[in-house]
């Protein structure tokens, strides 16, 4: 009985609210249709797929791609290279845009604070491929920029791209180049949410800049950071393919190597589909665990979190 | 608590944006190519959906005038995709997987994993019992439909053949003269070039800006790419692929003439005589590297030669990159690589009806046919080319209508002995003087003699072995690390029970193939 009032009283929402539902519609239906409906694919996962069978002719392997897959010893290198470059990309990309918005926020002139979010934007628009193509020029050893400046000084040439111990850094500071200054989009907004009245508060107070930053700043846009940590976290397995794909070679390869760039190669360019969604399965599956911990213990801690 | 309110606004918005950027990474464009049903002639035109590659700066439209006159004298309806050769494979992977195959596909790797699976489930139509009706294709010499067999032994596909001497590497022959140096023969002889080239101002402006050689690492990081080659000439073996003195099919890699062509290759990088960045160029650049006078040998097929001296000409009139016969090892018999006698394969799907299937034969061997070669690639006599003997040379038109071997010549193919040597724009002097070099090649080349052979271990594990290879042999010329690492992987190599078993698997293929 109280069950059938319930399910009346939902109707009666829905109804009253049609036509906020209705703009929710094409949303809905993006997510069905382009999300969740083409999820059904992942089966090959479990299958020995063959184009020319389909899905519902090709045979059954039940786990032995995944089987495969974590006996590998390219596992453990995939999974080093891929964590290794995001924990980098967490630990010093991440803050980057933070400090940045900061510092921007605290800037006086208006002229200043424009010009300079106009030219730390302006590389988010370059793609990977210019980006890339600049940094061989830059870097090379034959005509590269920098190694000409080098042997200028005295210095011998360093193969800044063939070398496996420049691969992680030279990831990292391109992504800081490209985005960091993007990033403070998100934050810069949330930065003018803050209440002025506590910043007056707290200088009649007598407080250093630094201790506004401290007291004012960073927790008026806590809330901010602690969502795009989260989210960030369930991308801890997608470390940008065209980067690594564009700026790696075979003298890096064993620190270049990552989940992306080997489904790349065994599924789109050797045809082995079945395998490679396996990889990819699983590479989805540690992501959306990573999310739901974050977001868990962001609400332990006693933040809003994602949902 | 006003505080909290904004502070959720904020984390809304911040998802919002997200949110809505990702939507627009994710959005795809799809273009599949659509048959057409046209013309309402006696017999309507048969339409057939192509799929093929183009080189060169854009293909040609549906319009184009030879186009237009090849659908007339075949009476077909052509829906042509052109694909960038830069992304082919990956193209024809995907069309593969979509299961919606265009009536002519053609296949660059036509022994990959999942080519060869879908071949062995009837995907695509046997074509060997109804060859004997086309006079053009089976004049395709032997070989070239040979190595196209399965491991059923049947033949699935048209083979895009291509002469059997392909050549392999060209050196600067007006730098030789300059530096009076005779053209070389040994890979001591090679090496001698490379460092004259590198230290001795061949191209005379005073500066030491050239080096010996530039090359680059196949894009899969599967092989040494056009370095390869070097290997190849130590190890006297095609592909890396030779017979044993007992007869015996053995892959060269762990032969120690691959050493001495590592020991080789890192002393010449070690000295400054390899291009500094081979290991991040990509085909393209290095051949600019070169066409820019900034390095004198370049491993490539005869086929680029002229388009490489070409280009070196327009800054060097008197630029000459000259292709070798042959280069001779250690061992001290001269080698020269033997192609396999086509470049990819052209298959037709069984969802294609028998009918249909052997229109589009009839089709390709017009293509084959003089009449039907000489209409797709070099066009309408008078207009867009003129022809003395046997040496046709191109016009200006030509070039607008995009007639060319780079575009309906990726769909015509007719077997020419000499076709190799010739390149749109090509001199009548430097076409004859390649001519002379192939046949020279024909005399001593040899082929790969694991060519078609099958092994269910080496095709599943070739991947593994050969990225691990090529990782080691790249920082071993690099210098990253030891030749003695070098010793060690070929060790864990012969250790593989994988490896043992692939080789024993493809002996036995060999055998069955070539009868005890």
């Amino acid at each position: 009985m109280y069950r059938k009032r319930q399910l009346g009283h939902y109707v009666h929402l829905v109804a009253r609210d049609r036509f906020l539902y209705m703009l929710a519609l094409p949303g809905l239906l993006f997510f069905a249709l382009f999300k969740y409906v083409p999820m059904w694919g992942l089966v090959i996962a479990f299958q020995d797929y063959s184009p020319y069978l389909g899905i519902r002719n090709s045979d059954w392997v039940g786990l032995d791609h995944f089987i495969r897959f974590f006996g590998s010893d390219d596992f453990y290198l995939l999974l080093r290279n891929t964590l290794a470059i995001s924990s980098l990309n967490l630990l010093l990309f991440f803050p980057a845009p933070i400090v940045i918005a900061i510092m921007l926020n605290e800037a006086r002139r208006q002229l200043f604070k424009r010009i300079v979010q106009t030219v730390i934007y302006f590389p988010h628009f370059l793609s990977w491929v210019i980006i890339a193509g600049i940094s061989f020029i830059m870097l090379g050893q034959a005509d590269g920029v920098v190694n000409a400046i080098l042997n200028r000084l005295g210095f011998e040439s360093v193969g800044f791209l063939t070398t496996p111990e420049m691969f992680w850094p030279m990831l990292i500071v391109q992504n800081i180049w490209k985005d960091a200054g993007w990033g403070t989009v998100i934050f810069l907004a949330a930065l003018s949410g803050i209440d002025p009245t506590l910043y007056e508060a707290a200088r009649m107070d007598g407080a250093s800049r630094l201790r506004t930053i401290w007291h004012i700043t960073l927790p008026g846009i806590r809330n901010v950071i602690v969502v795009l940590f989260i989210l960030k976290l369930g991308e801890i397995m997608d470390v940008g393919f065209e980067q690594v794909f564009l700026m790696g070679n075979v003298a890096v390869s064993s620190v270049a190597d990552i989940f992306d760039t080997y489904v790349y190669r065994n599924g789109v360019l050797n045809g082995e589909f079945s395998y490679t969604a396996s990889v990819g399965m699983f590479k989805s599956i540690v992501g959306m665990i990573m999310v739901i911990t974050a977001n868990k213990l962001a609400k332990w801690l006693g933040q809003d979190g994602l949902y | 608590m006003q505080n909290k309110q904004r502070g959720k606004f904020g984390s809304l918005f911040a998802v919002l944006l997200i949110s809505s950027l990702l939507a627009a990474c994710s959005n795809e464009g799809n273009a599949g190519p659509k048959e057409e049903a046209g013309g309402s002639a006696t017999e309507a035109p048969t339409p057939i959906s192509i799929m093929t590659t183009f080189y060169g700066d854009e293909p040609p439209g549906p319009d184009n005038v030879v186009i237009k006159e090849i659908e007339k004298r075949t009476n077909t309806k052509l829906t042509i995709t052109w694909v960038s050769p830069n992304s082919y494979g990956e193209k024809v992977n995907v069309t593969l997987a979509s299961g919606d195959i265009p009536d002519l596909t053609l296949i660059g790797d036509n022994f990959s994993a999942s080519v060869r699976k879908m071949a062995e489930q009837g995907a695509f139509w046997e074509l060997e019992p109804y060859l004997k009706d086309y006079a053009n294709l089976s004049a395709f010499p032997q070989e070239s439909w040979d190595n196209t067999r399965y491991q059923d032994g049947k033949i699935y596909a048209i083979p895009r053949v291509r002469a059997l001497s392909t050549g392999m590497v060209e050196v600067r022959k007006d730098w030789l003269d300059k530096l009076g140096l005779p053209v070389p023969e040994t890979m001591d002889d090679l090496y001698n070039v490379m460092r004259a080239f590198t230290y001795d101002d061949p191209d005379g402006n005073g500066k030491q800006d050239t080096v010996g050689i530039v090359a680059d690492i196949a894009s899969d990081g599967l092989s040494l790419g056009t370095l390869s080659h070097v290997l190849y000439a130590f190890q006297g073996a095609a592909e890396g692929w030779k017979l044993d003195g007992n007869g015996k099919l053995a892959n060269m890699m762990v032969d120690s003439s691959t050493r001495a062509a590592l020991e080789w290759l890192r002393k010449a990088y070690g000295e400054g005589l390899i291009h500094r960045d081979f290991v991040t160029l990509k085909n393209s650049q290095s051949r600019d590297i070169v066409m820019a006078g900034k390095a004198g040998i370049a491993f490539e097929a005869i086929s680029a030669a002229w388009t490489l001296t070409d280009g070196i000409r327009q800054n060097d009139p008197n630029g000459d990159m000259l292709p070798l016969a042959s280069l001779t090892g250690p061992s001290g018999v001269p080698y020269m690589h033997k192609g396999r006698g086509y470049n990819g394969v052209f298959v037709i799907p069984k969802s294609v009806s028998e009918e249909k299937m052997k229109k589009i034969l009839e089709f390709m061997d017009f293509g084959a046919s003089q009449e039907g070669y000489e209409l797709g690639v070099y066009g309408f006599e008078g207009i867009h080319y003129t022809k003395e003997g046997e040496f046709y040379s191109q016009t200006e038109q030509a070039k607008k209508d995009i007639v060319s071997n780079l575009a309906m010549g990726q769909i015509f193919t007719r077997f020419d002995p000499y076709s190799s040597a010739f390149s749109a724009g090509i001199t009548a002097d430097y076409y004859n003087r390649s001519k002379q070099i192939v046949d020279e090649i024909g005399k001593i080349s040899t082929g790969n003699p694991s060519e078609g052979l099958y092994s269910e271990t080496w095709s599943k594990y070739r991947n593994d072995f050969m990225k691990k290879i090529t990782d080691v042999q790249v920082k071993v010329i690099i210098g990253q690390l030891p030749l003695e690492s070098w010793d060690q992987e070929v060790q864990s190599l012969l250790a593989d029970p994988n490896w043992t078993k692939a080789m024993q698997e493809l002996n036995e293929a060999y055998v069955r193939k070539n009868g005890k």
